[in-house]
């Protein structure tokens, strides 16, 4: 093995899948790319087995923050459709098998405020999911009805 | 100002053909990659790690993309690209990190290939910043400049790119790898809060050996690192490194990520027994195959351009004068300087945390005024710094006060280096899909509270580090005062951590009490900041004023009724 290995001709893209220790390091793949950049945290998962919730995702594309509305997914939280929490389940159920599931990644409930007047996620990593990042006003969704 | 070698980018590496075509090659398989993403051949699950390894992460509000700026070098023509990208498919701005590399926060993965596709045009990637992987090495930001290095620490740490970039044995190690180079005997790279630390010195043949820390790191347990060996010699470097990697990837915990990094394996094996599995697997090593032969090295070295520094005679004087004249300059070049190793010449740090603001955040004219500043006064290099700076590394005495009337007219001009208002934050939960509680407001709060320069400098050298998560990506632990954000119950709250530091008085900042609710929070460390000016003796920094009186003294003040 050459001391600069990324200098070697058996490198790059293509010569990296030939490499020999690199076939038996693919059956530890699984494994290892368990811990992989964790992103969606089960923590914002959870909910209250009373009260009301609406379902999240980001979309594909572009990876932005959507929110299940009546007809498919929606950019502003104002359009989305409200559950309780005891049919969420099977809500995100329906939403992951749904024919558009695969336009959006990171299917999930999102418990609401039950004394904000309009739809309010509970927890502050919610809120500003919905509402953008709080140091940066001008970055907000806007809430026009844009539905898709 | 010209160069000695025209066609060599000044302080780092100049890619050749083979370095192009990898990268070229790069982009096309991950624009494949990402076409049978949205094709829908390629699940999340089995899409995720492939664009992970192009530094293409899902944060809150969209997707997040970690450009590598290799051991925080890069060039005017680079900074003006990533203007260009800010602009173009970001929201105009971009984020430096505490790991010397950029981050943009509403990239969309359809733009991604192109994106990468224009870095590759001025020989930049996002390889190695993000995965399981030896992550992207950081340095010493004077590297090349400072006046008390003994060994520049570049040029091994372009051989560690080199070596560790889709190093096929260390892909999939049971956790990320961070490894950290500097050539002076102060520490300004951490070494002993990463997986490994590198201090290299000139050895009795002039040839280069380093000082090997290994198991140090932040985050959920935070652990200084230990001395794995001394002068270890640089023909060695390669394979005895490999021998450190290659035990831990054989004993690393896989089972549980919190346990995985480095550090945990050398704390449950002890140090004399990790050692003993390293030399074990060193000596067996073929090491004539591993030697990194001093041609090698030079050939690197080679790639590199070397700036002509040339100043009149007169450039120091030029500089007392300047400061005389003007009380503001002359507070900045006491706060924002550093000793160059030419006598004409000085390196200057650009604060990236104006008052009030959010640090690391350069909007893309910022950006491409650096750019013009690098190429007007220092060569063209720029350098980002594991504070969330930047620094421009070798100005000429006689030109520093230019340089700071065009940094003040751009608002870059903050004199706060080292002091209250240079605090290191990580995004947070107004970004970070992983976060507890906001950093940056917190930030915001507290460098607005104590924007006024003559508090600041009369409060002295005070590191405050912010992280939203026990990640720890702030270093918290690291900060003379370490504020972490936890979650209780949906609602943000922040524990206090003091006494800690990453320099050569190393060390773990201790839990002080019961974390407080966001809303008390800064008003809590300004009675924290308040008593230590009532107790410090003359001449005492915040942290020696702690160290000698203890935590007590200072509880009281954090918790007193508001
Ligand atoms: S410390 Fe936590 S909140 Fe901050 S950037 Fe790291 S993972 Fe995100």
């Amino acid at each position: 093995m050459p001391v600069l290995q990324y200098r070697s001709e058996k490198n790059g893209c293509a010569g990296l899948a030939r490499a020999p220790i690199y076939s038996s390091l693919r059956q530890l793949h699984a494994r290892c790319l368990k811990g992989i950049g964790s992103e969606v945290d089960v923590r914002n998962n959870r909910r209250d087995m009373t009260g009301a919730s609406v379902i999240t995702a980001n979309r594909l594309l572009d990876g932005r923050i959507v929110w299940l509305a009546p007809q498919g997914w929606s950019e502003a939280i104002g359009q989305a459709r409200v559950f309780d929490n005891a049919a969420v389940e099977d809500a995100i159920k329906q939403a992951k098998a749904a024919a558009d599931a695969n336009t959006v990644v990171g299917i999930y409930g999102v418990q609401l405020d039950p004394d904000a007047t309009q739809i309010t996620p509970l927890t502050v990593r919610e809120r500003i999911r919905a509402f953008g990042p709080t140091v940066h006003p001008d970055f907000a969704p806007v809430e026009t009805p844009h539905v898709h | 100002m010209s160069t000695d070698t025209a066609t060599l980018p000044v302080g780092r590496y100049a890619y050749d053909e083979v370095d192009r075509t990898f990268l070229s090659q790069r982009v096309a398989q991950f624009r494949e990659q990402v076409g049978r993403r949205v094709a829908g051949e390629l699940t999340e699950d089995e899409f995720k790690p492939l664009r992970l390894m192009n530094g293409l992460y899902l944060q809150l509000h969209a997707y997040m993309l970690r450009v590598a700026v290799p051991y925080g070098m890069m060039g005017s023509d680079q900074m003006r690209e990533l203007a260009h990208i800010a602009r173009t498919y970001d929201r105009d701005y971009g984020h430096f990190t505490t790991r010397q590399n950029i981050q943009f926060n509403w990239i969309r993965l359809e733009d991604t290939p192109d994106i990468l596709e224009r870095l590759a045009g001025v020989n930049m990637h996002a390889i190695q910043t993000s995965g399981n992987c030896i992550r992207n090495v950081t340095c010493d930001e004077f590297a090349g400049a400072a006046a008390d290095e003994l060994l520049d620490p570049r040029i091994h740490a372009e051989i560690l790119r080199q070596w560790s970039t889709l190093h096929p044995e260390f892909s999939f190690l049971p956790r990320k790898f961070k490894i950290a180079i500097s050539g002076s005997p102060h520490d300004r790279v951490a070494a002993r809060f990463h997986d490994i630390g590198l201090v290299a010195h000139p050895g009795p043949d002039g040839r280069a050996v380093f000082d090997v820390f290994v198991g140090g790191g932040l985050g959920r347990t935070p652990i200084i690192g230990v001395k794995l060996r001394d002068n270890l010699p640089e023909e060695d470097l390669l394979a005895y490194l490999e021998a450190v990697v290659r035990v831990y990837n054989a004993y690393g915990r896989r089972d549980n990520m919190y346990k995985a990094r480095i550090k945990i394996l050398v704390q449950a094996l002890g140090v004399d027994q990790f050692r003993e599995k390293v030399d074990a697997e060193f000596a067996q090593m073929n090491r004539a195959d591993y030697r990194l032969d001093p041609a090698i090295v030079e050939g690197i070295r080679a790639r590199f351009g070397i700036p002509a520094l040339d100043a009149p005679a007169n450039a120091a004087d030029r500089l007392d004068s300047d400061r005389k004249a003007d009380a503001r300059f002359d507070r900045w070049v006491r706060t924002n300087t550093h000793a160059h190793r030419h006598e004409g010449f000085i390196s200057a740090v650009v604060s990236i945390k104006p008052d009030g603001g959010i640090p690391g955040d350069v909007t893309a004219d910022q950006m491409d005024l650096i750019a013009a500043l690098a190429d007007d006064f220092s060569f063209g290099e720029i350098r980002v710094t594991h504070m969330q700076n930047v620094v421009l590394g070798h100005v000429r005495k006689d030109q520093l006060r230019d340089l700071w009337l065009r940094l003040e007219g751009a608002g870059l001009g903050t004199p706060n280096i080292g002091l209250v208002g240079d605090i290191i934050a990580c995004p947070g939960l107004d970004y970070c899909a992983l976060a507890n509680a906001r950093s940056i407001p917190i930030a915001q709060k507290l460098s607005a509270r104590f924007a006024n320069p003559e508090l600041q400098e009369n409060i002295g050298t005070l590191r405050i580090n912010i992280s939203g998560c026990i990640n720890a990506c702030g270093h918290h632990h690291a900060g003379h005062i370490g504020i972490l954000g936890v979650d209780k119950r949906g609602e943000e709250f922040f524990q206090l951590t003091l006494g800690g530091s990453a320099e050569n008085d190393v060390a773990i900042g201790q839990i002080i009490g019961p974390a407080l609710p966001e809303d008390e929070t800064v008003d809590a460390i300004a009675r924290l900041i308040d008593t230590y000016l009532v107790l410090r003796n003359e001449g005492e920094a915040f942290i020696d004023t702690y160290r000698r009186l203890g935590a007590a003294s200072f509880k009281d003040a954090v918790y007193a009724p508001a």
